[in-house]
């Protein structure tokens, strides 16, 4: 049915299951370890959800310490390990296999510290997105990153996958605003990286661990940036005719030296999806819909919308409306967060993540529409344009067994045709199983043996995630 | 000893794999060069900026591309590199070379580090591969991402052969203030009482004892910075007109390049000159004892970064006012070797940092360079 091989399953280690099971007990006591059939299956995929497994068994650890007993105890037993945060992941980082044991770190959901005066804060990676800027934003600060899932992804999972979001334009994404980690090994070591200082001399170790989709080691704990937000923001709703002069207008805009928040664009189905689901009052006969976001004082704000609309004109926009409340605000931002769960509810899809030069926004989205179409699926395309970061929604019917085929052909086309325009096959969503096999497409053999020699010097036996980002052919053979 | 100078990522590969030991010239005209018994490493001839689109907002240029002719194509469409090495470098320095040392400026607490806008690189390991790491647009997600733990390693891990960095637009407006008579301590409190206010900070420092190119007197001052739109930047100094301290615009040039160089703390005869990174609300408090104790200081990033000038002996008095502090460390910059702070090689993570150098230099073929307090490894 699908294309993505998964690595033979380690029948001994099956066999191993009610020792493993026992063992798991003995350090975090009956209630803490998940066994049952019915119960495992609730972990058996994440959001992409294609693909399944039930695993052979769930531990969920409740502190650092546990994470470091449990890593140390099953790295005796052969079982893998797969790392799960909230489950949001949409390139199966989080999927697990029938030999591996998911490592749950919701438990691990407290704030440590909050230090204003420095602008950071310690948390466990068990806490939601949301969560760390729920806790400061009384003081008037906020998390920056904002991936669409923030109410229920953690900070783990960001850190795992260097989590984007759409208000990255201008703040950066996860590696840009973490500053530590305290990590535990596969054989149960624990190790502080980075920390508050900055740019301490030495090696920067924290910025491989980001992005590494639990390939390193469990992240238990993150000191991250908080930032003051700013006096105020102000989204505004641009709609054209064409992608290309949308594609053009964001062009223009990046071009003459102002960066927005945020530069969102969606396209006509996407429009259509969206609006039916939030109300937001987005325009219903445009091609392509900015939502642009500034922030600043009053007369910053104004300024700055001013000048947006000025090189905007040279794009013919059809609508141009400027949010005039709170409200209004918080409904264009609701249609565009809840976009991909709104496209779910009228079709399954298979969201692509690719990255290109923003300079080649209008011939990319003209390429995609292409590929779709030569396979006979519809794309909707919502994404961050300021960055250049696509996300078209291949549409499929999964009760057509030959569409999931398709449509992952499809997306694999448009991520190749996004590394040939001179982008990258993922900007926020990692490789996981997704795009493990395209990974020859961004890098060359030498690339990837240089990273799998990183990967074996943190995880020699490959047991932390191992079905993942590195394509099966090719790997280095393993000492049982 | 010999320097090689490669023109082509794969002549260097070739010299690499020839070479059981090879030290590396960072900056471009082989000013720092490491270790006079091995030969030498040299990014000079392989230069040129090879993709620059300006609504890209990246640029991907030869490592020996010299940081002047960067900033000139930069500037001649209106962006810069937002973390400001060229104020923190004086005469020739590369490109690679920025990337290799993590070298930012003032400006480095507001707009992120050299680490933070080096989106990718090329480079040679010391196995003599040919690897590239990381991408060439603002995101990239795919893959274990080297590029942020080679910026700053100091040709430790590997030669880098290309860079791609994030470009910024250059602000509408900007303008310098100083505010006479302010102590270090108030600095970090000061900034940040600025930036709760929305003024467009991008410039925090502290001098006091040492003048500022003659502008200010010997006296204590504080050095601010304000960029952004003209509206944002006429708030700024608006609000501070508003308060009750005696402002003046600094209009004599840009004496960021003082700070970030910290040329008037050249070192005399029996003296050195030692950077301190410090948690910011610290930093203040930390600048005046040092003051107290006979230094000349200058506090820069808000309070993050002091360097100080000292009479030879201090290191040992440095080292143990440091020690305590946690998220701080000290480093020589300038002086005699016997002025130098030794890092800690206890610190937990040493043994992972160790890991670093068995993935991309197993043999240790490249010498780390001898900048004191840089990743020995
Ligand atoms: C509707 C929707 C919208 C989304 N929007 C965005 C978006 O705007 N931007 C964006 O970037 N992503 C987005 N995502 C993707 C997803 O939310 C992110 O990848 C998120 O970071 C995953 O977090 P999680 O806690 O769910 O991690 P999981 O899915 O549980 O795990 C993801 C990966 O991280 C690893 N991992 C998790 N925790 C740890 C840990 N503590 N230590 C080591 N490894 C760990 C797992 O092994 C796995 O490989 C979206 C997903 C959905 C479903």
């Amino acid at each position: 049915m699908t294309n993505i091989a998964m690595p033979p399953v380690d029948q001994a280690v099956i066999a191993r299951r009610d020792e493993i099971v026992a063992g798991l007990v003995s350090i975090l006591g009956a209630e803490h370890v998940i066994s049952a059939e019915d119960e495992r299956r609730a972990y058996e995929t994440d959001a992409l959800t294609a693909y399944r497994a039930v695993p052979l068994a769930v531990a969920l650890p409740g502190s650092t310490e546990e994470v470091s007993r449990v890593l140390a105890f099953l790295n005796g037993t052969g079982a893998k390990v797969i790392a799960r945060g909230a489950g949001t992941s949409l390139s199966g980082g989080a999927l697990p296999s029938e030999d591996a044991v998911v490592l749950g770190l919701a438990r691990l959901n407290r704030i440590l510290d909050i230090d204003y005066g420095n602008r950071i804060a310690r948390v466990q990676t068990g806490v939601t997105n949301v969560n760390i800027t729920n806790a400061v934003s009384g003081e008037g600060f906020f998390y920056a990153p904002d991936p669409s899932s923030q109410l229920a992804c953690t900070i783990g999972g960001n850190v795992a996958m260097n989590s984007g979001g759409a208000h990255c334009l201008k703040y950066g994404v996860t590696t840009n605003n973490i500053l530590g980690v305290r990590m535990v090994l596969i054989d149960g070591k624990v190790v502080e990286i980075g920390g508050s200082e900055v740019d301490a001399p030495g090696y920067d170790l924290l910025g491989l661990v980001i992005g590494s989709e639990g390939q390193l080691g469990v992240v238990t704990e993150a000191t991250v940036r908080i930032l003051r937000a700013a006096d105020g923001a102000r989204p505004m709703l641009m709609g054209f005719d064409s992608a290309e002069a949308a594609g053009g207008c964001v062009a223009a805009i990046i071009a003459s030296g102002i960066i927005p928040v945020a530069i969102e664009y969606m396209d006509r189905p996407a429009i259509k999806v969206c609006e039916a689901f939030a109300h937001a009052g987005y325009p219903l006969d445009v091609e392509a819909l900015l939502i642009i976001e500034v922030e600043g004082s009053e007369a910053e704000i104004a300024d700055l919308i001013a000048w947006i609309t000025a090189i905007a004109e040279a794009f013919n926009p059809t609508t141009t409306r400027i949010s005039q409340s709170a409200t209004e605000s918080a409904a264009i931002w609701k249609g565009r967060k809840s976009a991909f769960g709104a496209m779910g509810r009228i079709a399954d899809y298979v969201c692509m993540d690719g990255v290109i030069p923003t300079s080649r926004l209008p011939e990319v989205l003209v390429k995609i529409t292409e590929i779709c179409e030569s396979y006979g699926l519809a794309v909707a395309n919502i994404f961050h344009a300021g960055d250049g970061n696509l996300h078209p929604l291949v549409l499929y019917d999964m009760n057509d067994p030959d569409q999931l085929s398709k449509a992952e052909y499809a997306g694999a086309d448009i991520l190749k045709a996004c590394v040939e325009a001179g982008g990258c096959l993922t900007g926020e969503h990692g490789v996981g199983i997704e795009k493990r096999d395209l990974m020859t497409v961004q890098y060359s053999k030498a690339d990837l043996d240089q990273q799998m020699r990183i990967k074996s010097i943190f995880d020699p036996g490959w047991k932390l995630n191992p079905a993942k980002v590195f394509p099966l052919d090719g790997r280095p053979t393993v000492a049982a | 000893m010999r320097l090689f100078a490669p023109a082509t990522e794969a002549e260097a590969a070739g010299i690499v794999r020839a070479h059981p030991r090879i030290g590396l010239a960072i900056a471009g005209g082989g000013t720092r060069m490491v270790n006079h018994r091995n030969p030498a490493l040299s990014a000079r001839s392989l230069c040129g900026v090879r993709r620059y689109r300006p609504q890209d907002m990246t640029m991907t240029a030869a490592a020996g591309t010299p940081l002047s002719a960067i900033e000139e194509v930069l500037a001649s469409h209106g962006q810069r590199l937002g973390f400001e090495p060229t104020s923190a470098i004086a005469g020739r320095s590369t490109i690679g070379a920025v990337a290799a040392m993590n070298l930012s400026g003032p400006r480095r607490p507001f707009a992120g580090s050299a680490r933070d806008a080096l989106l990718g690189l090329r480079m040679v390991t010391g196995l003599g591969e040919r690897v590239s790491t990381g991408g060439r647009v603002i995101k990239n997600a795919a893959g274990l991402d080297l590029t942020r733990a080679i910026a700053g390693s100091f040709g430790s891990l590997a030669f880098i052969t290309e860079v791609t960095f994030r470009t910024m637009p250059v602000p509408a407006a900007g303008i310098n203030v100083v505010l006479p008579g302010m102590r270090a301590s108030m600095l970090p409190a000061v900034a940040a009482r600025l930036m709760l206010k929305g003024l467009p900070l991008t410039g925090a420092a502290h001098l006091d004892g040492v003048g500022l190119g003659g502008v200010a007197g010997a006296g204590p001052v504080a050095l601010l910075r304000f960029e952004g739109s003209a509206s944002a930047v006429a708030a700024a100094k608006r609000h501070l007109d508003s308060l009750d301290l005696a402002v003046a615009v600094h209009d004599g040039g840009d004496p960021w390049g003082i700070v970030a160089r910290a040329t008037v703390l050249a070192p005399g005869a029996g003296q050195a000159l030692w950077r301190v990174t410090i948690p910011e609300t610290a930093g203040g408090a930390l600048a005046e004892q040092l003051a107290r104790e006979g230094a000349d200081v200058l506090t820069d990033r808000r309070g993050g970064l002091l360097r100080l000038r000292h009479g030879v002996d201090f290191a040992r008095r440095l080292a143990a006012l440091v020690a305590p502090m946690p998220g701080a460390s000290a480093s020589l910059e300038a002086g005699p070797p016997r002025a130098a702070i030794l890092p800690d090689h206890n610190q937990p993570g040493a043994a992972m940092l160790a890991r670093l150098k068995q993935a991309l230099d197993p043999n240790a073929v490249f010498v780390a360079a001898n900048r004191p307090g840089a990743a020995a490894a």
